[in-house]
Order: structure tokens, then C-alpha cells, then sequence
């Protein structure tokens, strides 16, 4: 069975927040709350196979022409299918019909994002806002993912 | 016609909304919490121009809040805010929301549509969220409303 991709429903909220953090408890990403995926569910894309939540990914939008993805999660059984792959191609669309011009992310799996056509920039480079979050990270300032970025007007 | 703002469209919003919150009429919105938030967003257009805007902000599975429903003064009064209310319900039952709330000053146009006034006190503790940070806690005045969108049997 070919898994779905579509805008996740606040029913997906529990599976999200297992989802993400299973991923997050072995420090491959940032944990999530349930309420705070329940107010950004409409930023998430769920990918359901057979009626089950198998993967999620979320577009957020941080400042005028830039958004980034993240909670990019695939459960164990379903990686290595394009799942992840599929998630990212359509936010990136989202991202392209909302008006921004530049999409980041944070990562441990940076040939995944180069191969979808990203390229790496320093954390730096990037704008201050991005560090709400990063400072409230547990790892901050010894931060051990890798910023990506696309241009979405240049595809 | 009343459609999904882009990013573009964050300037006109902030700016609607922020001109209603000085005259004490909804919170202040920063362009931060507007780009953040931007898929709660629906903005009525006409003639090319932003002239209101409304969101509905998804506290838990089974509640949504509206917030910084504004329309600017010239385009008042041409039931604006009711359609813009009502693609919010709109989209609360595309997502399978039971149940819709908002804080308001203006009653009636929540009455008109349905929504019925409830204690405050009803509410989940989870809608404090936003109150404690508003500078009128813990004396607010405004009016609890809840819209179902479940059918009642």
C-alpha cells in the first residue's frame, strides 16, 4: 500500500506527538507537546498507510519570505519508501503558494535535504528569530544539527 | 471574497487588527504571532485590498478559539465579520472541531450565527493561555460564546 500524504486533522494530534517524540527521546529532534501540536496542526502533513499515521512533517512559517520544516518524522517500519521524501516536496509546495521564497531546516539528515535540493549554510547565516526555539532546546549552544536551506524561487 | 492569506498579506493584517486592539476592542497582534499563526488565518478582500481578517486558533482536539477577528472601519457594517466568521466554522468542521469559543465585545454578531454565551468559568483551563497575558487579567470584560458544531441529537 502506497502511503497518503494529506493535511493532518486534529484527530492525527496523538499520533503526531508520538510520532515526533519517539524521534526526539533518542535527540534526533525537538520534542513537542500535545497542545503544541494541537495548535499547529495546520501547519503538519501526515502520510496514513492502512488507516495508521506513518509519517508527519510540518511547515512553519518564520518571518516574512522564509518558513521552515520540521517535525519531519517517519515511524521505524516505514522509512527508506520516499515517505519523508513526499512529505517535504509538498510543504514545499505549500510553502511556494503561501509566498515564501526561502524554506530552512534544521537536521541530522542533511543528504536528505541536498538531495531534494537544498544546500547547507551556516546557522549563522540565518535570521535571529529562528533562535526562539533554539535557545529553549536542551542542547543550546552546543547544537549538533545542520541548517539547510532552499530557494524556492530558483526550482 | 474571503480566502487563505499569503505572506504578503501579513502587513494589511497586522495593521487592521492592531488599529481595533488600540481602541480596546480585541488584543494587539505582533506580525510575529501573525506569520507564526498565518494558516489560522482567512482575509476578506475587495478590490484588491485586505479590508478584515479573522483566525481560529486550535487549542486541543475538541476546541478552537477565534481570535483577532478585525475588519477596518470603512467596510464596516456590510456583515464582513459574519463571513469571515462563518469560513472559519467552515474550516473548524473540515477538521472535524466539535466546538468553537470565542472572547468578544460585540455579542451580537457571534448571537446572529448561533454561538450562545456561557461562564467563562466553563471553559477549559487551557483557554487561560492567552488571558493571563492580557493587561486587562484577571478583570475581564469581555463575553464567552461557544458555537457546536456537533449536531445534537
Amino acid at each position: 500500500m502506497t502511503a497518503v500524504i494529506r493535511p493532518a486533522m486534529v484527530d492525527d494530534g496523538v499520533a503526531i506527538y508520538e510520532l515526533v517524540n519517539y524521534y526526539a527521546q533518542q535527540g534526533l529532534m525537538l520534542p513537542k507537546s500535545q497542545s503544541a501540536v494541537y495548535e499547529s496542526i495546520r501547519d503538519f502533513l501526515v502520510a496514513e498507510q492502512d488507516g495508521k499515521v506513518v509519517g508527519c512533517g510540518a511547515l512553519q512559517i518564520t518571518w516574512q519570505e522564509l518558513g521552515e520544516v520540521r517535525s519531519l518524522a517517519i515511524s521505524d517500519g516505514c522509512r527508506r519508501r520516499g515517505i519523508g521524501r513526499r512529505i517535504v516536496e509538498r510543504l514545499l509546495k505549500e510553502a511556494g503558494e503561501i509566498g515564501l521564497a526561502r524554506v530552512f531546516a534544521l537536521t541530522h539528515q542533511r543528504d536528505f535535504f541536498l538531495s531534494l535540493g537544498f544546500h547547507s549554510i551556516e546557522k549563522k547565516a540565518l535570521p535571529q528569530k529562528i533562535w526562539i526555539d533554539c535557545i529553549n532546546c536542551v542542547k543550546f549552544p552546543n547544537c549538533d544539527a545542520e541548517a539547510v536551506i532552499i530557494n524556492l524561487e530558483e526550482e | 471574497m474571503i480566502r487563505k492569506p499569503k505572506v504578503a498579506d501579513v502587513e494589511a493584517m497586522a495593521r487592521i487588527i492592531n488599529e481595533r486592539a488600540d481602541l480596546g476592542e480585541l488584543l494587539p497582534r505582533s506580525r510575529y504571532y501573525i506569520y507564526q499563526n498565518l494558516r489560522d488565518f482567512v482575509v476578506c478582500e475587495r478590490d484588491g485590498r485586505i479590508v478584515g481578517t479573522g483566525s481560529g486558533h486550535i487549542l486541543w482536539s475538541d476546541l478552537e478559539e477565534i481570535r483577532a477577528l478585525a475588519v477596518a472601519p470603512p467596510w464596516q457594517g456590510q456583515g464582513i465579520g459574519t463571513a469571515i466568521v462563518q469560513a472559519l466554522l467552515e474550516e473548524a468542521r473540515n477538521l472535524s472541531l466539535p466546538r468553537v469559543f470565542v472572547f468578544t465585545f460585540k455579542p451580537d454578531l457571534f448571537q446572529q450565527l448561533g454561538f450562545y454565551q456561557v461562564d467563562k468559568m466553563t471553559l477549559p483551563r487551557k483557554v487561560w493561555g492567552e488571558c493571563i497575558r492580557c493587561p486587562k487579567f484577571p478583570d475581564c470584560d469581555a463575553v464567552a460564546l461557544v458555537f457546536d458544531l456537533e449536531e445534537r441529537c
